[in-house]
């Protein structure tokens, strides 16, 4: 266990709160540039939270230790969102009227992120996710960007894979929140599509733990393939549990919230055979990323869900602090640059932004829990 | 000897003067009455007798020991007994369970004497007249019933002293004087009883002194035929029907 | 009967946990908001007694209750002694902080990624055609077992007479020389351990996560509320019933034409019986009058 990090992030988030107020803007080309964080540092969705902040810290640490941008160094203002919408808008007024941010990294969840972009856009301030996956987000605004695949074509994967295997009968779960609900309207359009039918498609209250009676009346119902879509890998993993436990062989497919490290442990061989379509896994042997997963599991641990979402928020940072590098911190000029910020050669993929500030290049991937590890399957391209 | 007295005893809430320097001595064996209008501070002053409310000035004694600073299930395990207005029973246990759970909460050494506490219980049903209903609900009995249960149960916790607020209060005619008669039987057994009361002939037939209470003060004081014939006590009363 | 089982699982983890907080209300008057946090600090340590340290389940499930005593201790002297008897809202107020408090450290020391104090799936067998785990079986078991020794203890021992006199008249019980104080510290500790039970039970049957805390402790209190001040029973057997509507509002079609009512609505529906309930009985379930509070 990693005591101090975390003590180290709670001293930043309890620092932010205090908050003196910044200087004029650019009135000093020495002041630090600050990068505003918001993500769900608690709550259900803290697993990626964390990951996702410490993945920023190293990239800030990074430059830092290189000198900077032009001189000044950089700080991070971490801000707790809580994965809800609410709670990121309080986050973003907080970061941009009051600590004066350059840029917003963040948020994580997709509710997070959408009811941020808003705040972000008006202050003309550039917003950028990195593991937001929600449909709506590719229209959210002109300053919001995300270096994450939209769901939209996690639905054309998974109809793809659905086709592949035959599976016409589709049952599903999802917890009522806004990457839940994007992917529930992706698969149900998908599934009509591609002439399959949701046989089953229940929404619950999020943070929901109890799916007995939910997995009851599954049992009685014919589905080729149980489609888990929880909000955290805790929910995933409590409604696999169940309907394992109910005796229910069907193949279970679960999104990027089921790809955990730590479910193959705590539930065993209930995850055995479970299929998840996510981004790739990043492991210590890899050639690119190799270097960046042993940095950070000597600094943090092994990654609280997967080590990358921590890869994908340090490139994220990555990619603002070349911007930042090449036109200043300039919000609309930054947007501009970002736009135009094509191949950016980076540890988990090229990554390109198209016109909606969505990225490409990031690949899927079709993983399996086999004894208790997650194992890449298939890699899936993206146009 | 007092078994109880008092000394300039006051009480102040919120600024608000409740009790004011009220100062009796109370010799053992007496049955003494304390009557005056609603809010006078009669169940204020039996509050801070049980020790529920601290006083703000002054001292109390009980058998010439200081119990200011006494905890108010202290001083009933030193002997002081309340009986309360609203009925002080235990109404979701059974009769039995009412009388056994006081005789257990005596301290170690008076429980001592007591060879058998379920003899004990059922000797006390007994003599209040109810061991016949010993397992049923306290909740089932009628008022009067309640108040020789609550009575009988502070004496067979071998109190010396009774505060009994309004016992006749909720109670039958009827049933009055069995209330009244294990009253006296209290004071033969040579206990001390103090009574709130707003029946004033019920006063008259039981009590041996009597104080008349008004705005936190004693302002009257003496046996009963005299309190209850004094010119001040109607005007103490507004005129108001003093049985009321 | 799947249904009744799965209400069964759910209403005896809400049972354990509402049955010490009843007691604690009843007596107190106290609302302990840090109750959830409680329940999972009692299911991590076990966690970490059982997984971590590699210690016997049993003696790792002792040391969890344990420690929720401790906690329950800790919290008692420091949170609400101090507080209750000037007004028995304010420990409302310093339990939100305490609870706010556990919430940060459990974030530290546990992180936030699930925990299961048994791994791996558990083995499932049939009865009457419905499908239940010998841990859920022995879950259940044991939660009738220590509710049962409750009761044993409430209605049967001296320490119970004092308990229930405490709650039905306090100052009766005061004037007869029962020292409430310490029976209500005792109370207070008890419900903890009840609680530590309960998110072993939650880390046995599911898996434990930083952010539960609160909705255990809403459930638990409509629970007590519906059940009537005070009365255990009446809590108990509330928290087993709000389980059975939530598993019969998502289990059996309830909607005309045969619809399921959606399972979002599934906690809604069953606090909804409970308002309705109390405004056509408002002292709860069991309570036969208004007690003067």
């Amino acid at each position: 266990m990693n005591k101090l990090a975390t003590i180290a992030l709670f001293a930043i988030i309890l620092s932010s709160c205090t908050g003196e107020p910044a200087g004029e803007e650019g009135a000093d080309s020495t002041e630090p540039i600050k990068i505003g964080f918001i993500g769900p540092l608690t709550g259900d969705a803290a697993a990626f939270g964390s990951d996702a902040i410490n993945g920023a810290k190293i990239a800030v640490e990074e430059i830092n230790a290189e000198g900077g941008i032009n001189g000044r160094q950089i700080s991070i203002i971490a801000e707790d969102a809580r994965c809800t919408g609410g709670d990121a808008v309080s986050a973003a007024q907080k970061l941009i009227n009051i600590d004066k941010v350059d840029v917003i990294a963040g948020g994580q969840c997709s509710g997070e992120t959408l009811a941020a972009a808003p705040v972000a856009e008006a202050a003309q301030i550039v917003i950028m996710s990195a593991v937001s996956s929600s449909p709506d987000i590719t229209n959210a605004g002109d300053f919001v960007f995300r270096v994450y695949p939209s769901d939209a074509l996690k639905g054309a994967a998974l109809a793809n894979y659905f086709d592949s295997k035959g599976y016409t009968k589709i049952a599903m779960i999802s917890e009522n929140t806004d990457f839940c609900i994007g992917v529930q309207n992706v698969i149900s359009e998908s599934t009509a599509k591609s002439g399959g039918e949701m046989v089953f498609n229940e929404l619950v209250e999020p943070g929901t733990k109890d799916y007995r009676s939910l997995m009851t009346r599954l049992k009685d119902i014919d589905f080729d393939v149980f489609l888990v879509n929880s909000q955290s890998d805790s929910t995933g993993g409590a409604m696999v549990q169940q309907m394992r436990e109910l005796g229910m062989e069907n193949e279970i497919v679960g999104t990027d919230t089921l790809d955990s490290i730590t479910l193959g442990q705590v539930m065993g061989e209930a995850m055995e055979g479970v299929k998840v379509l996510s981004v790739p896994s990043l492991s210590a042997s890899d050639p690119k990323g190799g270097p960046f997963v042993q940095k950070f599991t000597e600094k943090y641990g092994n990654a609280q869900q997967s080590t990358f979402f921590a890869a994908l928020s340090y490139e994220s940072i990555r990619v603002l602090i070349d911007v930042m590098n090449k036109v200043g911190t300039d919000g609309p000029a930054m947007r501009d640059a970002l736009y135009g910020h094509t191949g950016y050669d980076s540890i988990v993929g090229t990554i390109t932004f198209d016109e909606f500030g969505d990225v490409e290049g990031i690949p899927y991937a079709l993983k399996e829990f086999q004894d208790g590890e997650l194992v890449e399957v298939e890699r899936i391209p993206l146009n | 000897m007092p078994i109880l007295s008092t000394n300039s005893l006051s009480l102040e809430i919120n600024g608000q003067q409740i009790l004011k320097e009220v100062s009796f001595s109370i010799e053992k064996g007496e049955i003494v009455g304390l009557i005056g209008p609603n809010g006078s501070g009669k169940t204020t002053l039996f509050n801070v007798l049980s020790g529920f409310l601290k006083h703000t000035d002054g001292k109390i004694d009980f058998e010439e020991t200081d119990i200011s600073e006494v905890s108010a299930p202290k001083r009933a395990q030193m002997g002081i007994g309340r009986v309360f207005q609203n009925f002080g029973i235990f109404r979701e246990m059974t009769l039995e369970e009412n009388v056994l759970v006081a005789l257990e909460s005596l301290p170690k050494e008076k429980r001592g004497e007591i060879n058998n506490l379920k003899e004990k219980t059922k000797e006390t049903l007994e003599f209040i007249g109810l061991a016949n209903r010993a397992k049923e609900k306290a909740s089932s009995l009628s008022g009067g019933q309640m108040r020789l249960l609550e009575i009988g149960r502070t004496l067979a916790s071998g109190k010396e002293l009774f505060l009994l607020d309004e016992p006749t209060a909720g109670v039958s005619p009827k049933m009055t004087n069995d209330v009244s008669s294990l009253i006296r039987e209290l004071k033969d057994d040579g206990k001390t009883v103090m009574i709130i009361e707003h029946d004033l002939p019920f006063i008259a037939q039981i009590c041996d002194r009597v104080f008349v209470l008004d705005v936190g003060s004693i302002v009257l004081e003496g046996d009963p035929q005299s309190v209850q014939h004094d010119v001040r006590l109607k005007e103490i009363y507004f005129g108001a029907d003093p049985t009321n | 009967m799947q249904l009744i089982f799965n209400a069964l699982i759910a209403g005896s983890l809400a049972a354990l946990i509402a049955g010490g907080l009843s007691l604690v209300y009843g007596t107190l008057g106290v609302f302990n908001m840090a109750l959830g946090q409680m329940v999972l600090f009692g299911g991590y340590i076990t966690w970490f007694l059982h997984i971590q340290m590699e210690i016997p389940l049993l003696m790792s499930i002792c040391g969890g209750a344990l420690f929720g005593a401790l906690l329950a201790w800790f919290t008692f002297e420091v949170f609400v002694n101090p507080f209750y008897k000037r007004h028995r809202f304010l420990p409302l107020v310093t339990t939100i902080a305490l609870s706010m408090i556990l919430d940060g450290l459990i974030l530290i020391i546990f992180k936030s990624s699930p925990k299961g104090i048994l791994q791996g799936l558990k083995n499932s067998v049939e009865i009457f055609g419905a499908i239940i785990s010998t841990e859920q079986i022995a879950l259940i078991a044991f939660t009738i077992l220590i509710l049962c020794s409750f009761a044993y203890v409430l209605h049967s021992t001296s320490i119970g007479r004092k308990i229930r006199a405490v709650v039905q008249h306090p100052q009766a019980a005061m004037s007869l020389g029962i020292r409430s104080p310490q029976l209500h510290r005792l109370i207070f500790i008890s419900s903890g351990v009840l609680a530590s039970f309960g998110g072993i039970f939650i880390g046995i049957d599911q898996n434990l996560s930083p952010v539960l805390g609160f909705p255990i402790t809403i459930k638990a209190y409509a629970a007590i509320i519906a059940g009537g001040r005070g009365h255990f029973w009446g809590a108990i057997i509330c928290a087993y019933l709000i389980a059975l509507i939530e598993q019969l509002v998502v289990g059996i079609p309830l909607l005309p034409g045969g619809n399921y009512i959606p399972a979002g609505y599934q906690h809604s529906v069953a606090l909804f019986f409970i308002i309705v309930f109390l405004i056509f009985k408002p002292t709860g379930l069991f309570c036969s009058r208004l007690r003067t509070a």
